[in-house]
């Protein structure tokens, strides 16, 4: 019977079975100083519209005596200064918006919005952009896709079908001065999902574009806001987990009635 | 800030040395995690290009690697997204001819092979724990889940692993 040791030895000698070095160095730096070279062209035309944006103009901002900044983009969540946000349209969201954050909170990759990330009393938000879900949340992406149509309506019929998950809605609601409706998430009470190794946590979609998974967390409660901005789908996703307090909760909530979509 | 870097950094053979530094390590991790040589390096040129745009944000030296690390494990997850996708490959994969050139190195590829058949969590918690020897909250940060899901991923691998070696004709 193999045990850890015999796979620590098998994977080391596999790995050894490759060259020491990797056959197509240039091509790949080429690669990545082109992408260097392009990113450094949008971050100095990100900073020159910053700066037409400092400009004293005639137009008022989008929240009257907010702050505008730029959001820090790392791997890692780095705390951010309480504050009025710009969000520009990305693979994430198919429009601009303006988000304020009270003190305490986090950015990771640009786009995920957090409170004591990695604890039981996280918050969590995001826009999203997604056209497919997990047909059952239980499986997550070791089962099927179930493909959703263009409309609210229909990404709102998809969530309320998905197997694996607690949900309810929809709820009308508004976000951000345009019609949404708002579709309630939590996992089941019932044993964990044996594929998912995330203790009882359910996988809702995998937004493949920008690779990045909804997990929705055992002890999770989510919310997908579902709007119809001028004919186009954008999703807002909210997070607390268990342990949050009332406090909290209003905050996120506080959070995600502050924003505001820019057309 | 950025041209800056794109300018004079760059022009010094920063990507370059970092390229030579870092990619063989992140080809036989992408490897481990996908038994083919030609799509770990694939992986971990997307893995570099993705973090070059990133690089302004790396204060550390040591904190490429990190974030090599993860980027190389997201990308594996995610080319083997679809389950039948995976399937595929891995047939594909079984049915590609050997070359293993001993008894022993039959045994590797064959564990191997079974290590590519767990499903992808199961199989990089494997790898990051035993082959770069990370702890269960280095690895749960790389996987984005507690330490205790890392250890019942490891637990759950290696006994899916030995069933799955029981299972292979001698």
């Amino acid at each position: 019977m193999i045990d850890e040791h015999d796979v620590r030895e098998m994977l080391h000698r596999r790995a050894d079975t490759l060259p020491a070095v990797p056959v197509d160095t240039p091509r790949a730096v080429r690669r990545a100083r082109r992408r260097l070279v392009l990113d450094g062209a949008l971050a100095m035309v990100a900073v020159a519209v910053v700066a037409v944006m400092a400009t004293p103009s005639p137009t008022p901002p989008a929240t009257p005596g907010a702050t505008m900044t730029r959001l820090p983009n790392s791997v890692s969540p780095v705390p951010i200064e309480p504050g009025t946000y710009r969000v520009p349209r990305s693979a994430w969201s198919v429009v601009d918006f303006t988000v304020t954050f009270p003190g305490g909170w986090m950015v990771q990759d640009g786009h995920n919005y957090l409170k004591r990330p990695g604890t039981v009393e996280e918050l969590f938000f995001q826009a999203v952009v997604m056209d497919e879900i997990y047909a059952d949340a239980c499986q997550g992406n070791d089962g099927d896709i179930a493909k959703v149509g263009p409309t609210v309506d229909d990404l709102a019929a998809a969530l309320l079908a998905q197997r694996g998950t607690k949900a309810s809605g929809p709820i009308e609601t508004t976000l951000g001065g345009y019609p949404a409706v708002r579709i309630d998430l939590t996992a089941p009470n019932s044993k964990p999902c044996p594929s998912m190794g995330l203790q009882g946590a359910v996988q809702i979609w995998h937004n493949s574009p920008t690779d990045n998974y909804f997990v929705l967390h055992a002890d999770g409660f989510a919310s997908v806001y579902i709007l119809d901005v001028d004919g186009e789908r954008q999703v807002f996703l909210t997070q607390y987990r268990s342990a949050a307090s009332e406090e909290d909760v209003r905050q996120l909530q506080e959070v995600i009635d502050s924003i505001h979509i820019e057309t | 800030m950025m041209g800056e870097m794109a300018g004079e950094g760059i022009e010094r053979g920063m990507l370059s040395e970092l390229y030579v530094a870092y990619a063989p390590d992140g080809i036989r991790l992408a490897f481990l995690l996908t038994g083919d040589r030609a799509l770990a390096e694939d992986l971990v040129q997307d893995a570099f290009v993705r973090l070059v745009g990133r690089l302004r944000h790396l204060r550390e030296p040591d904190a490429f690697w990190t974030y090599l690390r993860v980027t190389i494990v997201n990308l594996a997850t995610s080319h083997f997204r679809h389950r039948k996708v995976e399937r595929a490959y891995l047939e594909r994969l079984a049915g590609a001819p050997s070359i293993a050139t001993n008894r022993n190195d039959e045994l590797d590829e064959t564990m191997h092979r079974v290590l590519l058949r767990l499903p992808q969590r199961q199989r990089a918690a494997i790898v990051l724990r035993f082959y770069e020897d990370l702890s269960d909250a280095q690895a749960a940060g790389v996987l984005g889940c507690s330490a205790g899901t890392v250890r019942s991923l490891v637990s759950r691998g290696m006994k899916t692993l030995r069933e799955g070696l029981e299972e292979v004709p001698r």
